[in-house]
């Protein structure tokens, strides 16, 4: 599956400011193809997380339109689009994100959980692939930060996704973890998926399939080519 | 279905003092409802109780018990106090145009005795004439008829000690004696014949003999506090006389003539006594009302504040499920489920607590407000706890229903970015 953005733009309405309106993501082209991991790269407060948002379906553009494969995104009812974003995407916050009172098994059945339904097996797989199944009962209070990324991680790949989106999500972890988490998400692409990455760290290049910037709102190839391309 | 109702079970379980808090403050509320609407039925049944108990419309009394501090109130509970008057008065009452019934009662002694905790009236009256006590009798009879036979015997036998035969002798709901027991009233045996239903008012705690059993008591006894009414009761005396106008007759008049004709009586029509107890009942009732909503007022705005804050605390999480493609309704039904289990468990458990401590309730609320109550009937109080049952899980909903449908409607993608 393929994403295709077109001339999206979010408008953040403030109450300070001149003329109270501050665009953060400014009438952007975008294409995210499916097979390879894209990377978007931009200082903090330069959009990223507006531009992921309305590409994943939780934050609604002020114009423009957002497409999976044929599918207009946000011509969808609610009901619609949340069980498409079920269905077809992973999604990977920033931070340290998780329902507290349950387990780790069961945060990372989280998705399935919502729709009643319940696969212990794939959970447990999917922990071992990110080396946690041994904190499978544990609270998730127990869990260190590159743990808890590792169960985003897990949790966002429990249902097979074709498109999957992270969100800084190596900002609190070292090198070693780093490296782990990009690999990983290296080979969610290989496998045929659609990821985007957006991240403030430099050394996300050397993973990057394709490496794009983003500034003041608006997005660019290192190489000429643009974003939609 | 079965995994969301884990979600939800696990977002109970997974915050105890919220879902405690919760549960209490619906036991509040149901407790303080079912409460609020059993005591003030409870109060306005004593109302009614009290209405039944003046069968009589019109109280005749002697001019000097006027006097005595409280009268309306003591009287009105069955207390007469030992103030006298001619037995004639009767007969010459039930010549008075509109009198119906016509009944006298005569005040022996309030007595300590261990037939009850606090003291015992003892009181004479007609079984024959009566038209207030027989009402009440729920067990056994006034006695009349059994004893017929030898009443006449029992007349002359005054002197015959140990004869606790014939006679009729009335207990009132809280004296510890059963129709056909032996009891003993100022070291005289009598055999009780009736027992009366509670009635809320003194009456419960008083024992009514007829008068030639009055006599044997005063008699035989050797007590110093009946020697005072020795003479009174021989010379054929009493202390009240109760009338029942004729049905379609205004007691007003009644009384008046009454008052006019008869000397050194004065007569009462119930209503006006009832008047100032009702009016204190009727504060009673309100201060219970204003109560019972202050109460449910606050654990109401308590519900409300928890409901909202144990969302806004999990805004992060419930913004997670969101991404991770619950839509808002599903988000408001597990968000309103959470608030109806917890809400439906505080109101049973409130209804259930107090549906149990009702009767000690009732009891102490009449102690406190000096109110006569009597407890409501099966029917009322299970109407009571389904609708303060019903009211407080309403109203727990109608709290989680606020919380549920703000979370429900928040923007996923700004609530996850907050730490
Ligand atoms: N809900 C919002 N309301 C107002 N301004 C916002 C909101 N969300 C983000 N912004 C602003 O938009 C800009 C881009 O934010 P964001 O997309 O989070 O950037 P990045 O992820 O690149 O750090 C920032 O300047 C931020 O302050
Ligand atoms: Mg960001």
């Amino acid at each position: 599956m393929e994403v295709r953005a077109e001339q999206i733009t979010k408008d953040y309405f403030r109450k300070h400011g001149d003329g109270n309106v501050f665009t953060a993501v400014d009438a952007c082209d975008f294409l995210l193809p499916a097979g390879l991991l894209t990377v978007v790269r931009g200082k903090s407060g330069s959009g990223k997380s507006t531009l992921l948002n309305m590409l994943s379906g939780n934050l609604t553009p002020t114009a423009g339109h957002v497409f999976y494969d044929d599918a207009d995104l946000y011509s969808m009812k609610d009901d619609e689009l949340s069980r498409f974003r079920n269905n077809n995407i992973g999604y990977i916050p920033q931070g340290r994100s998780a329902v507290w009172s349950l387990t780790v098994l069961e945060n990372v059945m989280l998705p399935l959980m919502l729709y009643g339904a319940r696969d212990e097996k794939r959970a447990v797989e999917l922990l071992e692939r990110f080396n946690i199944s041994d904190l499978k009962d544990e609270k998730i209070s127990r869990l260190s930060g590159g743990e808890l990324r590792r169960l985003s991680i897990a949790r966002a790949l429990i249902k097979d996704p074709e498109v999957v989106f992270a969100d800084e999500p190596t900002g609190d972890l070292d090198d070693v973890n780093t490296g782990i988490v990009f690999e990983e998400l290296r080979g969610i692409a290989r496998s045929g998926a659609a990821v985007l990455v957006v991240t403030h760290e430099e050394d996300a290049a050397a993973y990057a399939d394709r490496m794009l910037n983003m500034e003041g709102g608006v997005i660019s190839a290192e190489d000429g080519t643009t974003a939609s391309q | 279905m079965k995994e969301r109702a884990y979600l939800v079970r696990r977002s109970i379980t997974g915050h105890p003092v919220r879902s405690i808090a919760m549960v209490l403050l619906c036991a509040v509320m149901s407790g303080s409802l079912l409460a609020g609407m059993i005591l003030v039925s409870c109060v306005q049944d004593g109302l009614s109780v009290m209405r039944r108990r003046l069968g009589a419309d019109v109280m005749v009394v002697p001019y000097a018990a006027l006097s005595k501090k409280n009268f309306d109130n003591e009287f009105l509970l069955g207390n007469t106090g030992a103030f006298y008057m001619p037995g004639e008065n009767a007969g010459k009452i039930s010549e008075i145009e509109g009198v119906g019934s016509v009944s006298a009662q005569f005040f022996l002694a309030d007595i300590d005795s261990e037939l009850s905790g606090s003291a015992v009236h003892l009181m004479g009256y007609d079984p024959e004439s009566d038209f207030c006590v027989e009402p009440w009798i729920i067990d056994g009879s006034s006695g009349t008829d059994a004893a017929g036979a030898d009443a006449g015997a029992s007349d002359t036998d005054i002197g015959g000690a140990g004869s606790a035969a014939s006679g009729s002798v009335v207990a009132g709901s809280e004296i510890k004696a059963r129709p056909g027991d032996t009891v003993t009233l100022c070291g005289v045996p009598v055999i009780v014949t009736g027992k009366m239903a509670e009635t809320g008012t003194d009456y419960d705690t008083s024992i009514y003999v007829d008068m030639a059993t009055a006599g044997r008591i005063v008699s035989q006894s050797d007590d110093d506090s009946l020697s005072a009414c020795a003479q009174m009761l021989e010379d054929g005396a009493v202390s009240v006389i109760l009338i029942a106008v004729v049905d379609g007759y205004d007691p007003e008049p009644v009384l008046n003539s009454i008052n006019i004709h008869i000397k050194k009586v004065r007569a009462v029509s119930s209503k006006e006594m009832v008047t100032g107890e009702v009016s204190s009942m009727r504060g009673a009732s309100l201060i219970i009302t204003v109560i019972t909503a202050v109460i449910w007022c606050a654990a109401m705005a308590s519900v409300f504040v928890i409901s909202q804050l144990a969302v806004s605390q999990r805004r992060k999480e419930f913004a997670l499920m969101r991404v991770m493609g619950a839509s808002r309704r599903r988000l408001f039904s597990i968000v309103l489920s959470e608030g109806a289990i917890l809400s439906a468990a505080g109101s049973a458990a409130g209804t259930a607590v107090m549906g149990a401590a009702l009767p000690l309730v009732c009891h102490m609320t009449g102690a406190a407000l000096d109110i006569p109550v009597s407890l409501p009937g099966t029917g009322a109080a299970v109407l009571g706890f389904f609708l303060a049952l019903a009211v407080s899980v309403a109203g727990g909903l109608a709290g989680s229903l606020a919380a549920a449908s703000r979370i429900s409607h928040m923007d996923p993608a700004p609530a996850l970015r907050e730490i």
